[in-house]
């Protein structure tokens, strides 16, 4: 009973120092807590479904990242208290019952969270589904709280608590009273300030910067690789940025007299070198964090306002039926004939046009393109020039609104994003002269085809001879040849022609043998596919956004707390040599801005050298529009600067209480 | 005259009552240039209230304090820095030099926030250093420095500004016997040279060390004792017997 009044009574004397703790074991909890609330509920759809996937491993992040910060944070809490434990300690306290009252507060604050905890979620889950089924376009618009949520969430704080009085048992475990009672700030060393480390440091940022600015034009697939490569460049860099870097930097200012030696920079330049000490660490995962937080709510809103230009350009009419192995049928006879004469729909309207698509054939950034069987393409530059390319005819490209001179039977066109020179193609044998380079205009297929290509030829024999040409490239029975249609469809009709086909999952058509003959899609039903899924992806990042945001406001308080207490004395004594008031205000202040500051503009500077690889990986989903991109970036730039500003005001608040008391 | 403290005196009254502490009642002495004055008392005597008027980090409640003509208690809080900085010089008993500068640069504090040029600073370093033996500490960090040393380097700090008057607040209390010996003797020759010296403490030994001893108790300065040409053993012994008799001290 005394240790549980004890323990209580710190929680309360403490309270400075244990709220932060508390508020973001809260929030994580109830963020946890809301995500697993929604994987329970019953769901409306199967749409629903896909929009759902994305949850889990936002679970799963977030409980990492839960474990991390609270280990963080109640780590600090026990070096706060070290102290306070050390007296127990001496006052008669074995270790033992030092570990118990630390056990019963830590007992306590998880069972606040998880009471208050499971309160908040039940209101705020409902919140958060209002965003989630808003942003996935869902009509069902009730939660369920499933008491298995709030169990499972309830399970896993336990265990990260479990996991916090471990660690925290084997801290009071080592502890020495005489160690507590030495005094803290004695006989801090200088740091290094190695310039090996600085240089190393540069570099690596340098490197890891090279490595995305330099992929404008590289395979997303190997920029997915590369960005994994230039993310460990640039968090090492960034670590050795603050740890050695900087104070590197502030000794070679202070070794020059003139300018160390004036008033303005005497004080801030000495004391900066161990503030950056103390803090390199911290405001490196400031910086990470910030940056996490801007890659993934920049990303997730690109792909969703992104996703759905996407669906519009692939439909230039609201239905699309294409039909498979369509080399022997004739394209403007061949959707009649197969779907809509079964159906009772006129023949109106229809876009037809016939394509074969031919995977890595080498003519970008070529002249001359010659293309055999057993052709040994190797190098990186070989690998460069592979393009997926369509073949379709002059006619049928110009049905789709696009301009292509008049080519004579031997002449081609090639259309695709950039780096096309070719003059002239020859295909085992057949010889073709290409009179024309272009960007892809209005081509739905190149949209759904990653580094695509549209080889523009004369006439159908043309056509029919380079897919002979090519037939070594797939197996025998394989038709690369597909009809593509686009038709304008009421609700009314499209219900109809869904009626009279055989439609299975993947909204595949199949005769009456079963035989998979094509595909149906619309644009209304495409766009809420994506609507779900990147809706999902979107709220994930959001959801995971907050957090980071969250453990770097966490990591400032606490630089901000701890500061505070160790600045007192060095004001107090400079305003008794002689400085005044607002003098030493004016110091405080500019160090203050300048640690707030580095992190967020270190990490804006990160994630706008990340944005040309973020945009070679969106191109993987489709994401082609480079100005959203940048106006998605932009504003989540400022609306992230804007909380993180908030979170300078507020924490800073409690740094010139410090300071002043 | 180089400091005239005129009728002083300072009230305290405590946030939640209605009663007034009087620390200072009616202190009236004055200074000639070039002495070395010791303010005794016990702690709540009022010496430290007295010590911070003068240093102008607090106002008396009545009176004045001329230095060289300025009433002090007058001057504007936006000039006092400047006025600290210009003509007063501190020693505290707890040194109180900053962890983040190295030795050179702490004594150079108060003449980079004057905005002195550097070789100016260093020229008067140079006169200064071997006077007070910590020639090879100036590139060494507070701390690693002994207390004794510590306090050498707070007084260069102090003296660099050729400060009007130098003021002590305890300046041996958290030396041990060998370092306050040599700290005081140190304080004497300083004096020697002309510098005005007031210093505030409890021990009788470091007051003996001084020309002249101010009794305080209760706020008022009762009794006072000049040393004439007593040596230090002997000042020592009128001293306590002074404070034995006139303080019912210890």
């Amino acid at each position: 009973m005394f240790y549980l009044k004890l323990a209580i009574n710190n929680i309360k004397q403490s309270f400075k120092v244990f709220a932060p703790f508390l508020l973001a074991n809260l929030v994580l909890f109830i963020l946890t807590g809301s995500t697993l609330v929604i994987l329970n509920s019953p769901m409306s759809s199967e749409n629903m479904q896909y929009g759902i996937m994305t949850l889990n491993l936002a679970i799963i992040v977030l409980v990492i990242f839960a474990v991390i910060m609270s280990l963080y944070s109640y780590n600090f809490l026990l070096k706060q208290r070290s102290k306070e434990f050390g007296l127990y300690n001496i006052l008669g306290m074995n270790k033992r019952k030092v570990g118990l009252v630390a056990t019963i507060e830590l007992f306590l604050i998880f069972l606040v969270t998880a009471f208050v905890g499971s309160i908040l979620c039940a209101v705020f889950s409902n919140f958060f589904y209002l965003i989630f089924a808003r942003l996935i376009h869902s009509d069902k618009l009730v939660l369920t709280l499933t008491p298995l949520a709030f169990a499972s969430n309830i399970g896993i704080y336990a265990f990260i608590f479990l996991f916090l009085e471990i660690a925290g048992l084997r801290k009071i475990g080592k502890l020495s009273p005489l160690a507590l009672f030495a005094d803290s700030k004695a006989g801090e060393k200088e740091p290094r300030g190695n310039i090996i480390f600085a240089l190393l440091g540069i570099a690596s940022l340098g490197f890891g910067y090279y490595l995305s600015l330099s992929s404008s034009k590289i395979d997303a697939v190997l920029v997915l690789f590369r960005f994994f490569i230039a993310v460990l460049f640039v968090i090492a860099g960034t670590y050795l940025f603050y740890i050695s870097f900087i104070a590197w930097y502030l000794k070679r200012r202070r070794k020059n007299k003139k300018y160390f030696y004036q008033p303005e920079h005497f004080i801030t330049v000495s004391q900066m070198i161990f503030r950056m000490k103390q803090n390199a660490v911290g405001l490196a995962n400031i910086t990470l964090l910030a940056v996490m937080a801007f890659v993934t709510i920049a990303t997730t809103s690109s792909l969703y306002t992104g996703s759905s230009q996407l669906v519009s350009a692939l439909f230039p009419k609201n239905t699309n039926i294409t039909l498979f192995d369509a080399s022997n049928k004739d394209t403007e006879t061949a959707l009649e004939e197969t779907i809509l004469k079964e159906a009772g729909l006129p023949n109106k309207d229809v876009t037809s046009y016939k394509t074969a698509l031919f995977a890595n054939l080498p003519l970008a950034s070529v002249t001359q393109a010659i293309i055999k069987e057993n052709q040994e393409l190797f190098t990186a530059d070989q690998l460069k020039t592979l393009v997926n390319v369509y073949i379709i005819t002059q006619e049928d490209y110009r049905k789709l609104g696009n301009d292509v001179p008049q080519l004579a039977q031997k002449q081609t066109a090639l259309y695709m994003d950039n780096d096309a020179k070719l003059e002239s193609l020859d295909i085992q044998g057949l010889k073709l002269d290409n009179i024309k380079n272009g960007n892809i205009d209005n081509f739905p297929e190149a949209l759904q085809t990653y580094n695509s290509a549209a080889l523009v030829v004369s006439n159908d024999t043309v056509f029919n001879e380079i897919i002979t040409h090519l037939a070594y490239t797939y197996s025998e029975n394989y038709d690369p040849v597909n009809i593509t249609n686009f038709i304008e469809l009421s609700t009314g009709e499209f219900k109809k022609l869904n009626h009279s086909l055989d439609i299975t999952s993947g909204n595949y058509l199949r005769d009456s043998n079963g035989e998979i003959i094509g595909r149906l899609s619309n644009e209304k039903d495409s766009k809420e596919e994506v609507v779900t899924m990147y809706g999902g992806f979107l709220f994930t990042g959001f959801l995971l956004g907050i957090s980071f945001l969250l453990g770097a406001a966490l990591i400032i308080y606490y630089k901000q707390y701890s500061e505070g207490h160790e600045d007192k004395k060095s004001y107090t004594i400079l305003q008794e040599v002689g400085m005044d008031k607002s003098q030493v205000k004016k110091t405080i202040n500019s160090q203050v801005i300048l640690v707030f500051f580095m992190p967020i503009v270190m990490a804006i500077i990160h994630f706008l050298a990340a944005l040309t690889m973020l945009k070679q990986m969106l191109l993987l989903f489709g994401v082609m529009d480079n100005s959203l991109i940048y106006s998605v970036s932009a504003i989540s730039i400022i609306v992230i600067m804007m909380i993180y500003f908030l979170i300078y005001k507020i924490t800073s608040k409690t740094y010139y209480k410090i300071i002043e008391r | 005259m180089l400091l005239e403290i005129n009728h002083l005196e300072k009230d305290y009254r405590t946030r939640f009552s209605k009663e007034v502490t009087h620390a200072l009642q009616d202190v009236d002495f004055k200074v000639d240039q070039g002495e070395f004055i010791a303010i005794m008392g016990e702690s709540g005597s009022g010496k430290t209230t007295l010590l911070n008027i003068l240093a102008t980090l607090d106002k008396p409640t009545k009176g004045t304090v001329i230095l060289n003509g300025q009433d002090i208690t007058k001057i504007k809080e936006s000039s006092l820095a400047e006025f600290r900085l210009k003509n007063l010089g501190f020693v505290f008993q707890d040194f109180n030099l900053l962890d983040t500068l190295n030795i050179r640069d702490n004594i150079f504090l108060p003449l980079v926030l004057d905005r002195k040029t550097y070789t100016e600073m260093d020229s008067r370093l140079q006169e200064l250093a071997p006077k007070l033996g910590i020639g090879d500490l100036l590139n060494k960090r507070p701390f690693e420095l002994s207390g004794g040393q510590k306090q050498r380097v707070a007084i260069a700090r102090s003296l660099i500004t050729k400060p009007q008057i130098l003021l002590a607040d305890e300046p041996t209390a958290a030396l041990d016997y060998r370092n306050s010996e040599d700290l005081l003797t140190l304080f004497e020759e300083i004096n020697k040279e002309g510098q005005t010296i007031l210093m505030v403490t409890h021990s009788a030994n470091a007051a003996s060390h001084a020309k002249r001893v101010l009794f305080i108790k209760d706020g008022r300065i009762f009794h006072q004792l000049y040393r004439g040409n007593k040596d230090n053993q002997e000042f020592n012994k009128d001293i306590s017997l002074a404070m034995t008799s006139l303080l019912g001290g210890d």
